[in-house]
């Protein structure tokens, strides 16, 4: 008996080898190490002329002549270094991309010779059935145990040949300047970059850097959460300050009159507060472009209406959670395709996912609170604590001494500062409307 | 008063060497682009990404080096003909009107505009 020669097996080769040259990436790297070379002997040839200028010239003027050429020479310091940087990385990927080159090549001879084993036995004749059943068997047998282990190989090298290229093109961004975004860099990486380049070019924060890292931290991972509650909150407070006739407590009897009368009477201490350390600390802090942002993304989401119709804390919280799970959303969807966005930022990642959980959760429980949305913020919560935690726990044990200390103790005083003026009403408000909620 | 002292030959002088640096700066801008060009066969879209990127920032940055290096060549060669221009109209100055003054041995324009009292 003969069996069939396994022709339903795809021709197409099963470990397809990445299309690229790594002769040309050597190429290429060959030439970044001489453009090196030519500016570093262009920045010596420019400090050579600074000298021989400052010999010739004395001056205030020559001295400003001399600062431009020795800082011209200090940007073709720059050229060399980047260039440099790209020649090792780029010869680096080549190394590794020649030899998943050579996996992907040994990988699929071997399995064409599996696949011809497999095919030599399946063609042979066999005295009956029985036999020939058997002796499909195991050459399929044989032929899955070949190809997972044949797989296994593939995907591991694989693995590595991505991370190489990443490799590649990290080495490859870190020579640009920092207000050139990162492939699949995250929104918040993107403004702490910034932020932190920018403070090294001032002189005061340039001597305390380790403050400045640190506040940055802070300002990235913990305020804004409390930013974003305390300028919603605010300007909710402010649009009802600004016109109490329109107060949504208004509706609800004596008890809306008698909250309303309670604001008023403290209505002089609100706008101090909002116009005076609130506003000029979420300026500073978030920007005025920003703190406008946030009101427009929940006014065209039309939920300003839900704001007005829910109770004026309510509604504020609302605005706050559909401002936090918008820009939560942001930073997430910035990252591109989330397999890549995993395998390049890691804990990062799932931190910046399960915020966009908690934020979302926590608005639906603040729309409509009930056991499951309250349960849905708990859930999420803890995700997203504990994978914040993990994402950045260099950063905190990096930044553990004073300057975490500082910027902890700057949230709570902000936090503080907010509970003092926003709870005072939201209790208040809470009261006046609790009856009309059966879980509040 | 602003002391200053030039050479406004010497200074005129060094320009070249400084204008000059714009060919090998050329040649790196050449080689950086040339990056770029292998993004295409990179194996990797990450790197072609990469490669783009940093061919498209350091080209535009050598580029902007490059014209730098003829511009200072410009200002110290237009600053030695300034300084030699101010020399020669004081020089013709004293010797219209001062002439024991034009008289005395003199180091150039900057030693005029001392001994006149100011800067030029």
């Amino acid at each position: 008996m003969r069996l069939d020669g396994g022709g339903g097996v795809a021709a197409a080769a099963r470990y397809p080898r990445p299309v690229g040259d790594a002769a040309a990436l050597r190429g290429a790297a060959a030439d970044q190490r001489t453009a090196a070379g030519r500016c570093s002997d262009a920045a010596g040839q420019c400090r050579s002329s600074a000298g021989s200028v400052g010999a010739v010239w004395s001056g205030d003027a020559s001295a400003q002549a001399l600062v431009s050429l020795n800082g011209f020479a200090a940007l073709l310091d720059e050229v060399v270094a980047g260039t440099t940087t790209a020649a090792g990385a780029l010869e680096a990927y080549a190394a590794a991309l020649e030899t998943m080159q050579g996996v992907a090549d040994r990988l699929e001879a071997e399995h064409t010779t599996l696949l011809s084993r497999y095919r030599s036995t399946l063609a042979q004749t066999y005295p009956d059935e029985a036999e020939a059943l058997d002796a499909s068997w195991q050459a399929q047998a044989t032929y899955a145990d070949g190809v997972a282990d044949l797989d296994q190989q593939y995907a591991t090298a694989a693995r590595t040949f991505d991370d190489a290229a990443l490799a590649c093109l990290r080495s490859l961004e870190s020579t640009l300047p920092s207000f050139i975004r990162g492939h699949n860099e995250s929104l918040d990486d993107w403004v702490e970059g910034m932020l932190t380049e920018w403070a090294t070019r001032v002189p005061v924060l340039r001597d305390h850097m380790g403050l400045v890292r640190g506040a940055v931290w802070a300002s990235r991972t913990a305020l804004p959460a409390a930013l974003i509650a305390a300028v919603t909150k605010s300007i909710s407070l402010g649009k009802f300050l600004n016109n109490p006739v329109a107060s949504p407590l208004r509706g609800v009897g004596l008890l809306g009159s008698f909250v309303d009368s309670q604001i008023g009477q403290r209505l002089p201490q609100y706008t101090q507060f909002l116009n005076g350390e609130l506003g000029r600390f979420s300026q500073l802090v978030m920007g005025t472009d920003r703190t406008a942002n946030l009101a427009s993304i929940a006014a065209n989401e039309g939920l300003g209406a839900a704001a007005r119709t829910s109770g004026l804390l309510r509604g504020a919280g609302i605005l706050g959670g559909v401002a936090a799970t918008g820009m939560s959303a942001a930073n997430v969807i910035a990252q591109g395709n989330p397999v890549d966005a995993f395998r390049e930022n890691g804990a990062a990642y799932v931190a910046d996912v399960a915020e966009v959980g908690f934020n979302a959760s926590l608005t639906a429980a603040m729309i409509a609170p009930n056991p499951v949305t309250v349960g849905a913020v708990v859930v999420t919560g803890v995700v997203y604590a504990g994978a914040e935690v993990v994402a950045n726990w260099d950063e905190i044990t990096e930044f553990a001494g004073d300057a975490v200390d500082l910027a902890g103790r700057g949230y709570r005083a902000a936090a503080e500062a907010v509970d003092h003026v926003a709870d005072t009403a939201t209790d208040l408000a809470r009261d006046a409307v609790s009856f009309l909620n059966p879980f509040d | 008063m602003t002391e200053f002292q030039v050479d406004a030959a010497a200074l005129r002088a060094e320009a070249p060497g400084v204008a000059a640096l714009s060919g090998p700066l050329d040649a790196a801008q050449t080689a950086v682009a040339g990056a770029g060009s292998v993004a295409g066969v990179a194996g990797h879209e990450l790197v072609a990404e990469g490669l783009q990127a940093y061919a498209a920032w350091w080209t535009q940055a050598i580029s902007g080096l490059s014209s730098s290096a003829g511009v200072i060549a410009d200002q110290l060669t237009a600053t030695a003909d300034d300084y030699a221009a101010a020399d020669d109209r004081v020089r013709g100055l004293l010797a219209d009107t001062a002439g024991p003054l034009a008289a005395q041995p003199s180091s150039g324009g900057a030693d005029y505009a001392r001994r006149l009292g100011g800067p030029l």
